[in-house]
């Protein structure tokens, strides 16, 4: 009876992808300002740096993707706060992605976004807010200006981007076109859907998580500047402005009931999910070794996501940007300090508390970290109340794939 | 092979493949491991009949501490003023074994040098300061490797697996600093039977410490490396359809001319300047820094193929017209590459506050490539050489990377010669992080046609 997730058949797209060589250079600098009250989390005299050695260029149509692709690697320094010290670390980046007109920006995905990763400097969040200048020139082989000096401030530093880049057609990989989709897809169909909404608020969040961390003596620490240095990164005052919408279906023949479809989503069998936009208080504070004594807090955004099948219930935390655990502080990334990277908090139970009135859950994240940079481990747990706000469950009819 | 466009596609990645492996010190592209594929290509028309992966797992990391020392000569190389840190972190990679066919001799192939698997942090670092009377400066730099474990096939069928070597670039930042070939006499190496070696499952011993002076360097090497041989995995090339049963095949022909380069003439400069951003020149130490990396060729072991690709059932005439032989016909897209070793050393001179660096680097090899437009072939020269000397200087072709250098082009029609000539122009300034790199000069490469063959290969439909 079940037919599965339901999803939208895709058009064909006719891509077109044009090698591009690039002249020039893009680089993020930043600078703690006095004015911008660098004195208070210890960081007057950091400055630094992230930039890029250009591999590979493209300029696509098409693909869906922003069309500008400048596959990199990037590398973030730093120098201060005392003289001598100094950050330098590579970063999970290889490629930025930018749009064109209006809708200038850079893409930050899975493939990373610039920010200062392990040195003391400003966020993926503050770079990627930076507008990207992107002139185009040109229809059949276009090329691309992307000159220009763009200024802003993130917490402690003043932040720009330099770019003296330029790209034209001619790079080493040349010119294609080429289709594919499924050829105009198949047209869907009307048909009954058993359908499950519940709305929850975030009524409570309690407690935290707090990680301890150290810098071991090693090959890396002297390229941080950390080494012996300790320290602590805590993650607590979830909220958020928006309910979470739950929603879960599956095609079926016949009507059901409100009370079968309520009785369909516990017993997970509607796969029923959602997601929330929500803010945590991330605290760090870290000192000794080569580092100067650094503390900063920051509210940071993440998706708090529910999800629920036939083998019970999910509740976890999401970092957006990869960065979420970092501020403007030296310390660790997310990466060092997440098993999966990206999911903050973890809890589970049972699917039939799904719909129910109060879900009460407490995240937790494992004992030891696993980095090869830091040393530590998690401690604590970040108690969540959700509020049901709304339910509606019955079957509609709608247009299904 | 979909979004580029078939066959077409197909032939230039796999010549960009061979342009980028040949195993002339170059190196292949992203995947950061020679493939099957690439291998039959380095091999050209051998045969391939086997291939052993060995993964292997690194633990521990190899320091390099150093300073400019009078004993060593630092007064003649000019690098008195630098002192620091190199540290190469534990990486995975795969050691790669073929076995092949060349004419009636059945022999062991492996690639001069292994690479690391592509992690999420950095390879190589380095922190070395520049001490001046006004004060001390630093550079710092995390870098990807561009290649770790030189490998060597020595007589009686034993080989030489050694952490630096000519081949390698583990030490090879942006930074002033000793270079993987000035410390290859003291690195840590280890000789094993090949066949040990391909069954893996056994740890390597590579620590050692060790003084050194070389390149107007003296200091310390420490490898606390331990290299795991993982569970190997063999693949046996039967040359037999690798689709899935029921796919639909068409036919395809694919004709190769084989090019043998008869020589290169001219010089290339490359002047070298530090960023002028004053927010950027501080962290990598190039604030004022000038220089130059001249690059005279002495080119040898050239050869190639000029490929191309198309429907087996089109017309012979028109495969001929693409290769310049006939006119007439309306020409099909052609491609190709053609590699050479180079056995010379190019120049470097950097200038920075007062003191003067000279040293040489290797330049290894250089590669063309070919591309057709309706009437005229293109040519692109490139190299995957960093040119990293003991001075600092800038990366001219990244870790892994082909860099373009020059370019030039030639009527469709001159290829129908027995020789031909390819007048080669640099193409205006490139970036590396840090640096700005003027290009300046020409080169002329001379190129004799060989042998045409062609064989029909079968690819799934609508690709």
């Amino acid at each position: 009876m079940a037919c599965g997730a339901l999803a939208l058949t895709a058009p064909a797209l006719a891509q077109a992808v044009e090698s591009l060589a690039a002249t020039g250079s893009i680089a993020y600098t930043w600078q703690a300002m006095a004015q911008l009250g660098c004195a208070k989390e210890g960081l007057c005299g950091v400055h630094g740096a992230v930039t890029f050695t250009v591999q590979d260029a493209s300029y696509s149509t098409g693909t869906g993707f922003p069309p500008i692709n400048i596959d990199v690697t990037a590398t973030a320094r730093t120098q201060g706060p005392t003289p001598g010290t100094s950050c330098v670390d590579e970063l999970a980046l290889s490629s930025l992605e930018l749009g064109l007109g209006s809708r200038t920006f850079l893409s930050h995905d899975v493939y990373g976004a610039p920010s200062s990763g392990r040195c003391p400097g400003p966020l993926v969040s503050d770079l990627v807010r930076l507008p990207f200048p992107v002139g185009k020139h040109g229809r059949r082989h276009p090329s691309f200006d992307l000159r220009g000096i763009r200024t802003g401030s993130a917490g402690p530093y003043a932040i720009a981007l330099h770019s003296t880049m330029t790209l034209h057609p001619g790079g080493l990989g040349g010119f294609s076109i080429s289709s594919f989709g499924s050829g105009g897809g198949r047209l869907s169909r009307r048909g009954l859907v058993e359908e499950a909404v519940v709305r929850y608020r975030l009524a409570r969040s309690t407690g935290g998580l707090v990680a301890n961390f150290r810098a071991p003596a090693g090959p890396l620490c002297y390229s941080l500047g950390d080494c012996g240095a300790s320290g602590s990164v805590s993650v607590s005052g979830l909220t958020s402005r928006t309910s979470l919408v739950v929603r879960g279906e599956r095609v079926v023949r016949r009507r059901v009931g409100r009370a079968q479809v309520l009785s369909d989503l516990r017993a997970g069998r509607l796969f029923a999910g959602g997601q929330l936009s929500a803010r945590v208080q991330v605290g760090e504070s870290i000192s000794g070794g080569g580092t100067a004594s650094c503390s900063d807090t920051r509210s940071s955004p993440l998706f708090l996501q529910l999800a629920g099948g036939t083998r019970g219930s999910e509740l976890d935390l999401f970092d957006d940007f990869g960065d979420v655990l970092r501020t403007y502080c030296p310390g660790p990334l997310s990466s060092d300090l997440l098993p999966a990277q990206v999911e903050v908090g973890q809890a589970r139970f049972g699917t039939r508390e799904l719909g129910a009135r109060v879900i009460n859950a407490e995240l937790s994240l494992p004992p030891r970290l696993t980095s090869s940079v830091f040393s530590g481990g998690w401690d604590g747990k970040l108690g969540v109340s959700l509020v049901r706000v709304g339910l509606r469950a019955g079957t509609i009819r709608t247009r299904i794939p | 092979v979909s979004r580029h466009g078939g066959l077409t596609a197909l032939l230039r990645g796999l010549l960009t493949a061979l342009l980028l492996t040949v195993g002339l010190g170059a190196v292949p592209a992203s995947s950061a491991q020679v493939t099957s594929t690439q291998l039959t290509f380095i091999l050209g028309h051998e045969q391939v009949l086997s291939e052993s992966q060995v993964p292997f797992t690194e633990t521990g990391a190899l320091t390099v501490i150093f300073a400019g020392s009078q004993t060593a000569g630092c007064a003649a190389v000019g690098v008195c003023p630098y002192s620091g840190r190199i540290a190469a972190l534990p990486v995975t990679g795969d050691l790669i074994v073929a076995r092949v066919r060349i004419g009636h001799r059945v022999t062991d192939y492996v690639p001069g040098r292994s690479f690391p698997d592509a992690g999420s942090g950095p390879d190589t670092t380095s922190e070395v300061d520049r001490t001046l009377p006004g004060g001390v400066t630093r550079c710092a730099e995390a870098v990807p490797s561009g290649g770790l474990l030189d490998t060597h096939l020595e007589p009686g069928r034993m080989l030489k697996l050694q952490l630096l070597g000519p081949d390698t670039q583990v030490l090879a930042t942006r930074c002033a600093g000793p270079t993987d070939a000035g410390l290859a006499a003291v690195s840590p190496r280890v000789t094993l039977p090949l066949v040990v070696a391909q069954h893996g499952r056994r740890t390597l011993d590579l620590s050692r410490s060790s003084r050194f002076a070389s390149g107007g360097f003296a200091g310390t090497l420490t490898s606390t490396i331990h290299l795991r041989l993982g569970r190997p995995q063999r693949l046996f090339l039967s040359g037999k359809s690798q689709f899935p049963p029921h796919t639909k095949l068409v036919r395809d022909r694919l004709v190769f001319e084989a090019l043998k380069l008869e020589g290169v003439r001219g010089r290339l400069e490359m002047q070298i300047a530090g960023t002028p951003d004053h927010s950027v020149c501080p962290l990598l130490d190039v604030c004022g820094l000038q220089g130059a990396i001249d690059l005279v060729p002495h080119a040898r072991n050239g050869s190639g193929d000029l490929a191309v690709g198309g429907p087996a059932r089109i017309p012979e005439s028109r495969f001929r017209a693409s290769l310049g032989l006939t006119s007439g016909a309306r020409p099909l897209a052609l491609g190709g590459g053609l590699s050479w070793e180079d056995s010379g050393a190019a120049t470097v001179s950097v200038s920075q506050g007062g003191n003067t660096c000279r040293a040489t680097a290797p330049i290894e090899g250089a590669s063309l490539q070919f591309r057709s437009t309706r009437r005229r072939v293109l040519v692109t020269l490139g190299t995957s050489s960093t040119l990293r000397s003991e001075c600092p200087g800038p990366f001219v072709a990244a870790s892994n990377q082909m860099t373009q250098l020059a370019a030039g082009s030639l009527p469709l029609s001159r290829l129908g010669r027995r020789t031909f000539s390819v007048r080669l122009h640099t193409s205006g300034t490139i970036s590396d992080e840090g640096y700005v790199i003027r290009l300046r000069g020409a080169l002329t490469v001379r190129i004799r046609r060989g042998r045409i063959t062609q064989q029909i290969v079968k690819e799934p439909s609508g690709v």
